[in-house]
């Protein structure tokens, strides 16, 4: 027993012993600048291509650049290409690529690593084979020329190739995805100095950058998933910044001297879709609609505008979002080209919205499996995918019983429900009515119309590429007419117009009943300044520390 | 001896098969992970595309086959969700876990010991009472919600302490690990306490009731009338007699610690295996899913052969057929 507890006391000192070599943390020198963010969750993987997801591709950027790059306002800006020519025709766009660049291991940027990485794009691993939907081809025309031909005119195409990173061929020809993960090499800001998964990314900037050099020298990021505990570190002071404040916290920080809340509208809209433009709606169902004629009562215009009428929705954002969230009127964010400010809210009227209903045709039952309603429909949602997502449905469900209208709320988790509204879900076409967020950060109004309202049918896209997240198969001729056009229209003036009408006809249709835009929320200390994205990207360059 | 150990060795293949076989099945069941992966306006064919890329267009008997041929190479799969082999990314968390892990299982023993066996000794003083009321404090209570409540008085409200994540890592005896230095471990106790509070609850009680029974036999009569100093009669007389239940539920509760750590993982935002499972889960990283499953159950199966062996070490009368 002796012998134990000696060779145990040994032991401890030799172990308290080597605790004392361990290297100190270096005293920072007055030349840098060192911030720590607590962001909600870890990067997936540091190869740009597999991942089209917001945290990922923020932290891939302070790595890798694309040719063209993202300002504040969403628009575009040169980055790896410092100018470009665009054809008579608009079938030709020929971009001037930036002469002084190299990549963090010392290689020299060409056009050969520009045609390498849209090469790269289209295999089946990488999200962004989109990006290059309307091009034809692509060459080099010398080493500081690329020339990439259309199919037809891609006026948005900046939009599109400011996500697609630009890797360096050497480095990555002929490797798989995985080793590329493993080491990146980009041309960005700042290198990748330490990566532990879960639990650090460490950024160093890139004293060889070919730009304006960002302030912060060193940044360091936490993933936090757990919200209660991002919070409590800022209050701690063991970061320096947090993303996505929750709403419950932001009073009490506020109150808090040593900290500054961050508050701006952001990108996702939530809305609500719905079948109205099939005789046949969720064919493969278990919760059908159930009328009492038998029909698809999202098909009149009357029921849909009835519906609008009958949602509050400043209740909601005040009730359920505590205030931290803008009702909009349409998809488009209000910076982006082509928004209406013309469109108004509908007001909340539930007596107008039970007129509606009486004069569409679906009057009140008094018998039946119906009694007491007009007609029964299945609402589709998330409950954990979207700030306070269940209980927004919930009060969807709320409103629409008082007119009349029966709701079988069926709540999912967000792995099962973007299965079930996807149009390739294996189980069939399930759902007729849906609430979903989309968030675009393209700046562009025609991108989002062309995703969210060109024409698709249940059977299949109308237009491919066109309309696939349009999932009330809402069709409009003249719609698409106008996308078309403005898709083909360079003069940012004359697009905004086409896609101005493009809302307003929408608005008219009740093609889609949007509800409201989410608030990005942050919380510094009051030594930071910081000036966020509007697409939730958070970037160690729009970090400043005031001394 | 011999026979014993093969005995146990086919046991857990015969277990680990089962295992496989059914979180494959399930797993299949709890959601498409192609969908989450593939953009949400992409077309059919791109989903498509990506499903063949992950061989998950094959009918679920030829996936399975497919996987358990390369277990055997010992190859468990590439993660969906990582892109990297899923056996590497486990490893690569296991450290931190084991951390927490490590300290926990010290701190349980350590006090649940010394508490267990005081308030067995004398169960009627005021002190054992005050014990035992702080046990079921510590079963009832949530353990988030008390991990919560302690990072709010010790982190945020003192500043004693850091509120969440791994510290520095140190190198002893050419193993690298956070407890090795004084910043991880004040990274490390908040959340091998949190891990501990249960388990020391149920141990007190577990080691009180059996020392309760122990004290009143006769040998103790007869070891304190030869004059055995109490400390002895209680810690080389009592307590090893009333150890096998305890160690019996304490590999339990070993084996529970390593695999489901995920909650407090997730509140101290600490890189371990838990919040890798739980991460998994949510998307459908199956290949990550399957391999973890198969490891835990190959653990619990371990363990539980362990705790055989140190009943035969604690009881000479016990023999293993």
């Amino acid at each position: 027993m002796r012998k134990l507890s000696f060779i145990g006391l040994l032991l401890l000192m030799i172990g308290m012993a080597s605790m004392c070599f361990t290297p100190q943390v270096a005293a920072k020198s007055d030349e840098s600048f060192e911030v720590t963010v607590g962001i909600e969750g870890d990067v997936l993987s540091f190869d740009p291509y597999v991942y089209d997801e917001t945290i990922s591709n923020a932290i891939c950027d302070h790595v890798y650049e694309a040719l063209v790059l993202t300002d504040r306002n969403l628009q575009s800006v040169p980055g790896l290409a410092e100018s470009w020519e665009i054809s008579d025709d608009l079938l030709t766009w020929t971009f001037h690529l930036r002469k002084d660049v190299k990549f963090h291991n010392g290689n020299q940027f060409t056009a050969d690593d520009v045609i390498f990485s849209f090469d790269r794009a289209k295999e089946p691993y990488s999200k962004y084979s989109q990006v290059l939907g309307l091009v034809k081809d692509y060459k080099k025309l010398d080493d500081y020329t690329v020339a990439v031909n259309f199919t037809s005119p891609d006026v948005t195409f900046l939009s599109r190739i400011r996500i697609l990173s630009i890797l360096d061929k050497e480095s990555f020809e002929g490797k798989d995805e995985g080793y590329v993960a493993l080491h990146p090499n980009g041309t960005g800001k700042y290198k990748l100095a330490e990566y532990v998964r879960e639990d650090r990314i460490v950024f160093t900037r890139n004293e060889d950058y070919w730009g304006e050099k960002p302030q912060v020298t060193k940044v360091i990021y936490k993933p936090i998933t757990n919200d209660a505990t991002r919070t409590a570190n800022i209050l701690s002071g063991n970061v320096d910044l947090i993303v996505n404040v929750p709403v419950r916290d932001v009073d009490r920080l506020r109150k808090n001297p040593d900290l500054n809340i961050i508050q701006q509208p952001g990108l996702r809209v939530i809305y609500l879709n719905y079948a109205g433009w099939t005789d046949n709606p969720s064919p493969d169902t278990k919760y059908p609609i159930i009328s009492p004629k038998g029909d698809n009562p999202f098909k009149s215009l009357k029921v849909r505008q009835a519906m609008r009428h009958a949602i509050n929705i400043d209740e909601i954002v005040e009730r359920i979002m505590n205030g931290f969230a803008t009702p909009t009127a349409t998809y488009c964010p209000e910076f982006f080209v082509g928004y209406n400010p013309d469109i108004k809210i509908p007001e909340y009227n539930p007596e107008l919205a039970k007129k509606l209903l009486d004069e569409a045709g679906y009057p009140v039952q008094d018998s039946g499996q119906l009694k007491g309603y007009r007609f029964q429909v299945t609402l589709d949602a998330p409950n954990d995918r979207y700030v306070n997502d269940a209980q927004v449905a919930q009060a969807i469900a709320g409103y629409l019983e008082k007119v009349g209208i029966k709701v079988y709320l069926n709540l999912m988790s967000r792995n099962v429900f973007f299965t079930y509204i996807r149009t390739s879900n294996p189980m069939g076409d399930v759902t007729h009515f849906l609430m979903t967020g989309w968030a675009d950060s393209s700046g562009e109004g025609v991108t989002k119309a062309l995703d969210l309202l060109y024409s698709y049918d249940q059977t299949g896209p109308v237009k491919e590429g066109f309309g696939d997240v349009n999932r009330g198969y809402y069709k409009n001729p003249e719609v698409d007419r106008l996308i078309d056009e403005a898709l083909a229209t360079m003069d940012v003036d004359k697009r905004a117009e086409l896609v101005r009408k493009v809302w307003e006809i929408a608005h008219n249709d009740v093609a889609y009943i949007p509800l409201y835009f989410e608030h990005d929320i942050f919380a510094a200390r009051k030594n930071i300044m910081y000036h966020p994205m509007p697409n939730k990207y958070v970037y160690a360059w729009d970090i400043e520390i005031v001394k | 001896m011999l026979k014993l150990v093969i005995k146990r060795l086919f046991q857990m293949v015969l277990v680990l098969l089962i295992v496989s076989l059914i979180v494959f099945i399930l797993s299949s069941m709890i959601g498409d992970p192609v969908s989450l992966m593939v953009p949400e306006n992409a077309s059919p064919e791109e989903v498509q595309a990506a499903r063949e890329y992950l061989g998950l267009d094959k009918p679920i008997h030829v996936q399975y086959l497919i996987f358990m041929r390369d277990v055997v190479k010992g190859n468990f799969g590439r993660s969906y969700r990582y892109y990297q082999p899923a056996m590497k990314v486990i490893l690569e968390r296991i450290p931190a876990t084991l951390e927490i892990v490590f300290l926990s299982v010290l701190i349980t023993g350590v006090l649940s010991v010394l508490f267990g066996v005081y308030a067995g000794a004398y169960p009627k003083r005021s002190s054992s009472k005050t014990i035992m009321t702080f046990s079921i404090i510590g079963i009832s209570l949530p353990s988030f919600w008390l991990g919560m409540m302690m990072i709010f008085i010790f982190s945020i409200y003192f500043g004693w302490l850091p509120p969440s994540g791994r510290g520095q890592l140190g190198t002893f005896l050419g193993i690298k690990s956070s407890l090795f230095t004084l910043n991880g471990l004040k990274h490390l106790i908040l959340p091998a306490i949190t891990l501990s509070l249960a388990n020391i609850a149920t141990l007190i009680r577990l080691i009180r009731a059996g020392m309760q029974e122990t004290l009143k036999q006769d040998y103790i009569k007869y070891a304190r009338s030869k004059g055995v100093s109490q400390r002895d009669v209680l810690y080389k007389h009592a307590l090893p007699n009333t150890l096998i239940p305890v160690i019996t539920i304490f590999g339990l509760q070993v084996g529970e610690l390593i695999a489901f750590t995920t909650i407090t993982e997730t509140v101290f935002a600490w890189p371990g295996i838990g919040k890798l499972l739980i991460d998994s889960i949510y998307s459908v990283d199956k290949p990550i899913i399957v391999s973890y499953l198969m490891i835990v159950s190959a653990m619990f199966v371990m363990i539980n052969f362990l705790v055989d062996i140190t009943y035969i070490i604690i009881d000479p009368r016990v023999k293993i057929k």
